[in-house]
């Protein structure tokens, strides 16, 4: 069998989570201006300086442009026509999971993430967003006993003011972009850390977001904050129905290590793609910012992008603190009609500060895949480091894969080293491990895990095999 | 693919003396050119062949088109495995039945481990002879002792499949998947080049171990060496895609001696009869 | 930062003045391009400013050249067996032997009617979307004789074209349209150098018909305030080969611009390109290259040095589509960054539709290695005297790539002679 006729048995993807929850929602009408941005503050039942944070992001997201500049081609998207806000009806205050719409635990039952008491994953606490509300958040106890914080941002906004109001955009300014901004304004929901001084947080922190809406925008907001020594590592997932619309996700997440801190932030993208001619799917326009503030932090981005119809997404460091270290490993699959424009930012401030880029983009189908990515070492950066390998995999002659390494130096005692290859499933290595009794699809999927293996590794263990077997999923019809 | 479709079954008992691997007047084409020209070989259970030629003769391709490679199409003839069309399987239906084909050039193929290749690999054939899949526990364990015929060292588990082997650690490679998959008919397409002296015989060593009576080897080379470690039954060989002679272990002897042109005649001397 | 609004009244001004002289209708030709002044929220001008250019006076402006300074001593020429000629660009315009006299066209180059060579005719389907770049724009927009060659026969022919800017506020656009026949070899050297606040902006259009091989060199020096906009468009059918090594070091700003693309695949591109920023100086190359067939091949090596507050800005796009399988393309970015204020910014750019190709892109941005100065320090070379060796080593890697001929040149001397950190 030729590598030409294996991918072509691959382009019948199952997508496992399409289903809809049907569940009582509150929202209110579409369309975007002041009194929206008032009213969603106030539903939320934010103090001031929240309200007036989000006036400011609305104002500022009035004067902007969406921005164009990424290789992606999608209908302009109707602001007007798209609900702010959107919240299954459930009582304001939940003491305890049974207190959680029992239609609610089984959507995430369903999709392999069991909330309660007894079923629930042994090592990982969990939050979980439907629609960009948080409904649960499991081991909240065991964690307050490290002084970890773990809940909504909601919660956060009641519980821990002054955290909030500190940090929440310090990292991504309300004007930051135009999707942040806009995130800035009408913001619903999210997760929220906190990791005091010294502590290692006792077990993986992750957060579960689900769309269920056809017609309400995603907005939620992460914001992480590791201080002196502390050190987390937070997983998001993430899914949605099939419609045959659109729908727009514009998150923004902060993270904040402070010295010696340690953050790691992995994501494992699956939201829906759109089928294979490209009808329906996520719109996801994401803003990811971690600033490694203190000495000697350190912030880790790996992601795994299998899904959405479109995906913006930049996870970036800002490496202020004197040898602060900048991580991003990335895996963007795309396949059918998806478009992907992804990369990362290390913006070196800090002397001696280091990071590490590793890309593997795999395109196949009609799927545009772009890396674009910044390494900037600032006038004071001396002794910084960059290396950065940005790797292509082409399947099928109608995939396109684009790399835009932007490389700009202003200090001489940094060093900047960039690689990029493309290649392909060569007819010789499918021949190889077939004439070893490796079935043609099985042989793909082995190649494509194996040109992802850097960054699968750097994945916590529970999610490796998950993200392994996620790309297998989406490139094959029979296997998996 | 056929493979999803078949049974799982367990192989028939084989007798020395059966014949397990049957070609008649193969014609090979590649592109437009016709590299075999009607090349014919039955072998047998407990048989050991070589195949010795000139680059170029067809040796190599004789290999990979029984090993099912899709550069190649046969514009005539056949070759019968155990009285089955071959031809007419997937290459991984060949390989889970029981040909095994040793590359000339192992293909590199980063980041995909080669223990998991291996465990991967095992158990598709063992599924196929209807045994149970081994589980990473005892596949480790079976593959570790596997790996004492060739003395391989275990890091090499750890590795990428043969990425930055050298030659010698490729070839040893190739002949423990051999002895992983237990195989009926294995073709070593010279196995032995690029080996040093200590290397060749580990690697004759390791294939003269796994030739059985139920098995045939057939030896795909260039010198002499390999053949005076590992004794054939059979030499063949072949020029412009054609085997122009058969004969014994001698054969290859005074191959040695004489050089290829004295087989095809165009060192001027008349061309020796069977 | 130059922008539309700043520097719209600068253009304007300016087509006016071109406009005037022979009746040329210089607005025209910008007009049918549908074409702007770039602004610098373009992402091909973000990081280049124009400034230089704009402030030239445009009523101000004139043509005049001076003699070059040619070797005196001609080296000995790479194909001894091939025809050689040297000519330099006068003050109308035309270019002539260095004693002032129309070219002896030798056998095998033939010059075009003027009617014949229609300014952008190879530009248009080199860039077959988007506006031309800028230096074609206002090299289009000058009034002046183009030159036109046709080049057959399978003996190799050296062209050498100097232009020599002695005079403040010149404003020179030559035009040079090649047309290589199927087999035909050349090889074309420019000797540019300004020593003046003016501008040189080059236009180079050729065709390489089946299995011609034409070999560019060019050396641009410039002085702080002079300006350089070349750009140039090739067409390469299959079997040709177009090796271009260019060399450009002093100008305030110098913009470069080439456009390859292999109609047919099946070609070899080689591209080597060395920078040199000292003092203020802003050097800019933007290369493209585009693949319409198959099994084309690309190497291409941009070597950058920025030193003192000098910038250097490169931006490589090579475009692969579905119709270019078995495309080879390596493109490499080296940069030396030696000072505090100096930049570098640089952006390998790939974009590829196709599955079986081999393309491949690194870049590099460092100071010299450390391990390599205490090498020769350890052999008892000085810090300073070892640093000249390695920048001077770094730019042979591509200047040993000009003809031999190329050397001979005073003008090279500037670009080796290495001030030592010690002195101002």
């Amino acid at each position: 069998m030729s590598s030409a006729a294996a991918v072509e048995a691959l382009n019948k993807t199952p997508y496992r989570y399409g289903f809809v929850t049907d569940i009582e929602t509150e929202k209110i009408s579409k369309g975007l201006d002041e009194s929206v941005v008032r009213l969603i503050s106030s539903k939320k039942q934010e103090p001031d300086f929240l309200l007036q944070f989000r006036l400011k992001a609305y104002a500022r997201w009035q004067a902007m442009e969406e921005p164009n500049w990424a290789a992606l081609k999608y209908p302009s998207i109707d602001y007007q026509n798209i609900v702010y806000y959107s919240a299954p009806r459930q009582k304001q205050q939940k003491a305890s999971l049974e207190e959680v719409d029992p239609a609610l635990l089984e959507t995430f039952d369903k999709l392999g993430i069991p909330l309660s008491e007894q079923k629930r994953l042994s090592n990982v606490a969990v939050d979980a967003v439907f629609d960009s509300v948080s409904i649960a958040t499991t081991y909240k106890q065991k964690l307050a006993e490290h002084g970890v914080v773990f809940c909504s941002m909601g919660e956060a906004i009641k519980n821990y003011p002054e955290l909030v109001e500190r940090y929440l955009g310090s990292v991504v300014p309300i004007g930051d972009n135009f999707f942040a901004a806009l995130n800035s304004a009408v913001f619903s929901d999210g997760s929220f850390v906190y990791i005091p001084k010294g502590v290692q947080c006792p077990m993986e922190l992750s957060t579960y977001f689900r769309i269920n809406s056809d017609d309400a925008g995603q907005f939620e907001r992460t914001l992480i904050i590791a201080e002196e020594g502390a050190s987390v590592s937070y997983l998001e997932g993430c899914t949605a129905p099939m419609f045959d619309t659109n729908q727009l996700h514009a998150a923004v997440v902060e993270l904040v290590a402070l010295d010696d801190a340690s953050i790691k932030y992995s994501t494992v993208q699956n939201w829906y793609a759109g089928d294979e001619n490209g009808k329906g799917g996520i719109y996801n326009f994401v803003t990811k910012r971690g600033l490694c503030k203190g000495q000697r932090s350190r912030i880790s981005w790996t992601q795994v992008e299998t899904g959405s119809a479109i995906t913006w997404k930049y996870p970036s460091c800002v490496l202020r603190g004197q040898d602060s270290v900048g991580e991003f490993y990335s895996v963007a699959l795309t396949n059918h009609h998806q478009q992907a424009d992804t990369g990362t930012k290390m913006v070196h401030i800090g002397p001696g500060s280091r990071s590490t880029i590793i890309s593997k983009g795999i395109s196949s189908g009609n799927s545009v895949n772009t890396y674009r990515g910044l390494v900037n070492m600032g006038p004071e950066a001396r002794g910084a480091r960059n290396f950065s390998q940005c790797d292509s995999m082409l399947i099928g002659d109608q995939a396109a894969a684009n790399t835009h390494p932007y490389i700009q130096s202003r200090q001489p005692e940094a060093t900047i080293e960039h690689e990029a290859s493309t290649c392909n499933i060569s007819e010789d290595q499918l021949f190889y491990l077939q004439s070893r009794g490796i079935e043609p699809e099985a042989a793909v999927s082995m190649l494509v895990s194996g040109f992802c293996r850097d960054v699968f590794n750097q994945l916590p263990m529970e999610f490796a095999a998950e993200a392994d077997k996620l790309l297998a999923l989406k490139l094959e019809g029979s296997v998996g | 693919m056929t493979s999803t479709e078949t049974t799982p079954f367990c192989e028939a008992p084989i007798q020395t003396g059966d014949v397990l691997l049957s070609i008649e007047n193969l014609h090979v084409c590649v592109e437009e050119n016709e590299i075999l020209r009607g090349v014919s070989l039955e072998i047998r259970a407990g048989e050991i062949h070589a195949l010795m030629g000139r680059n170029g003769s067809g040796k190599s391709t004789l290999s990979k088109v029984i090993a099912g490679h899709p550069a190649y199409t046969v514009t005539g003839g056949s070759i019968h495995y155990r009285g089955q069309d071959l031809l007419a399987l997937s290459p991984e239906d060949r390989a889970r039945s029981g040909v095994f084909l040793g590359f000339q050039y192992p293909v590199e193929i980063p980041g995909v481990s080669n223990l998991e290749f291996l465990r991967v690999s095992c158990n598709a054939r063992r599924q196929h002879r209807g045994q149970e899949e081994l589980d990473t526990f005892t596949f480790e364990d079976h593959v570790r002792e596997t790996m004492a015929i060739v003395q391989m060292d275990p890091v090499f588990l750890e590795r990428s499949v043969n990425e930055g082997f050298s030659g010698g650690e490729k070839k040893r490679n190739e002949v423990l998947q051999m002895a992983l998959l237990e195989p009926l008919v294995a073709i070593l397409d010279e196995t032995d080049s690029g080996l040093d002296i200590d290397a060749l015989r580990i690697v004759a060593n390791g294939v003269r171990q796994l030739a059985l009576p139920t098995t045939a080897t057939l030896l795909i080379t260039h010198y002499q060496r390999l053949l005076e470690a590992i004794t054939p039954d059979f030499v063949h060989v072949m020029a412009e895609g054609r085997i122009l002679r058969t004969g014994g272990k001698d054969l290859a002897m005074a191959l040695e001696q004489r050089g290829y042109d004295w087989i095809d005649g165009t060192d001027g001397s008349e061309a020796p009869q069977p | 930062m130059s922008n539309a609004t700043q520097s719209q009244p600068w253009l304007e001004t300016l087509l006016q003045v071109l406009a005037q002289r022979d009746g040329h209708s210089a607005a025209q030709w910008i007009r049918a391009r549908d074409w702007r002044w770039p602004t610098s929220r373009s992402e091909a001008w973000r990081l280049t400013d124009l400034r230089c250019l704009t402030q030239l006076d445009p009523t101000r402006l004139h043509t005049q050249t001076a003699p070059p300074p040619w070797p005196e001593a001609p080296a000995p020429s790479d194909q001894p067996s091939g025809q050689r000629l040297s000519l330099q660009l006068d003050s109308r315009g035309h270019w002539l032997s260095p004693q002032g006299e129309i070219p002896p066209w030798p056998p095998g180059l033939m010059p075009l009617p003027t009617g014949d060579i229609t300014r952008g005719q190879v530009a248009q389907t080199v860039v077959s979307s988007g506006p031309l770049p800028l230096g074609a724009q206002l090299n289009g927009a000058t009034p002046g004789p183009s030159l036109g060659l046709q080049v057959s026969g399978p003996d190799p022919i050296h062209l050498e074209l100097a232009i020599q800017v002695e005079q403040p506020q010149a404003w020179l656009a030559p035009h040079l349209l090649l047309v290589l026949q199927p087999g035909a070899q050349f090889c074309l050297s420019w000797y540019v150098a300004a020593t003046a606040q003016a501008a040189v902006l080059p236009m180079v259009e050729a065709r390489l018909g089946h299995g011609a091989q034409l070999e560019e060199a060019a050396m641009a020096w410039g002085c702080p305030g002079a300006t350089f906009l070349a750009s140039s468009f090739l067409t390469q059918s299959p079997r040709t080969v177009y090796r271009r090594t260019n060399v450009t070091w002093g100008w305030g700003l110098s913009r470069d611009e080439p456009f390859i693309r292999q109609s047919q695949g099946r070609a070899e591109t080689h591209l080597h390109g060395l920078a040199v920023a000292r003092g203020q100086s802003l050097l800019d190359t933007h290369s493209t290259v585009y693949f319409d067939g198959p099994e084309g091949q690309l190497r291409q090596r941009h070597q950058a040095l920025a030193d003192d507050r000098g910038h250097s800005v490169f931006n490589g796009r090579v475009v692969v589509p579905r119709v270019a399988q078995e495309t080879d393309a390596s493109q490499l970015s080296r940069n030396l960054l030696l000072s505090t204020r100096a930049r570098i910014d640089t952006k390998p750019q790939l974009e590829i539709v196709a599955d079986n190709v081999q393309c491949a892109h690194g870049a590099t941005v460092s100071c010299l290695q450390d391990d390599e100065l205490f090498y020769l320090q350890s052999r008892g070379i000085g810090r300073e005297q070892a640093s000249r060796l390695l920048q001077r080593g770094f730019c042979e890697e591509i200047l040993q790539r000009l003809p031999r001929a190329a050397l001979a040149w005073p003008s090279l001397r500037s670009l080796l002679e290495i001030p030592t950190p010690d002195q101002p």
